[in-house]
């Protein structure tokens, strides 16, 4: 018998989209997790609106740019805080190639906390957990170790 | 190539997720499926059962089986 699920994902676990962060390439001293939000600055250092609980500040993103945040809402789940300069989109379109965190990465983050997320939660159960990535980009991954 | 029970995710380049439960016997099928979804967090955009689970509820045999959730 076989059971079929289609589901989007959602950022619930902070631990989990660290350990992403750190997939997609950046280092763990790179990385902020706070309990409560903090501020997000921009490119000249000044205070923006946003405030997250996992940030990567601007010095870690690239030349000119803003900080990137998480912030968790009160549902449990995270808004990403990308500026379109770093997201490249917008009248930043032109740079959407470059950018840091554009569509292509920000998929990856997804993709990889989706593995992380997944991981996490079947090994704690005592499962065994594989992955490989396919020439199509998406990854498979297969759990073992139901009884 | 390993058998038995196992989950196959594809995790989309979106970070959307396929979640398919493969070759168990009874309704855990759908608690495996759950547990991973709830997870991963996000919408359900699709819920089926594959289609030899299908062929299989038309034989004879099976056909007694109806009214589990996973059959």
């Amino acid at each position: 018998m076989s059971h079929f699920v289609e589901c989007e994902t959602t950022f619930r676990d902070a631990q989990a989209l660290v350990a992403a962060l750190l997939d997609c390439g950046f280092d763990k001293l790179q990385i902020e997790l706070h309990e409560q939000a903090v501020p997000l600055y921009g490119y000249q250092g000044d205070k923006r609106p946003q405030m997250a609980h996992i940030v990567i500040r601007r010095q870690h993103v690239g030349v000119g740019a803003n900080d990137v945040g998480w912030e968790r809402q009160s549902d449990g789940s995270y808004t990403a805080w990308i500026s379109e300069f770093d997201s490249g989109v917008g009248q930043y379109a032109s740079r959407k190639e470059s950018a840091r965190f554009n569509q292509v990465m920000q998929n990856k983050i997804k993709q990889e906390y989706a593995f992380q997320v997944i991981a996490r939660q079947q090994r704690g159960l005592g499962r065994d957990v594989s992955r490989q990535r396919l020439p199509s980009g998406e990854m498979e991954v297969v759990v073992h170790g139901y009884r | 190539m390993i058998r038995g029970k196992q989950v196959k995710v594809l995790i989309h380049v979106d970070g959307s997720c396929s979640v398919d439960a493969i070759e168990f016997s009874d309704a855990s099928c759908l608690k495996v499926t759950k547990e991973i979804t709830s997870a991963l967090a996000g919408r359900v955009i699709d819920e089926r059962y594959k289609p030899e689970a299908r062929i299989r509820q038309r034989s004879p045999h099976t056909e007694r089986e109806r009214g589990s959730s996973c059959v």
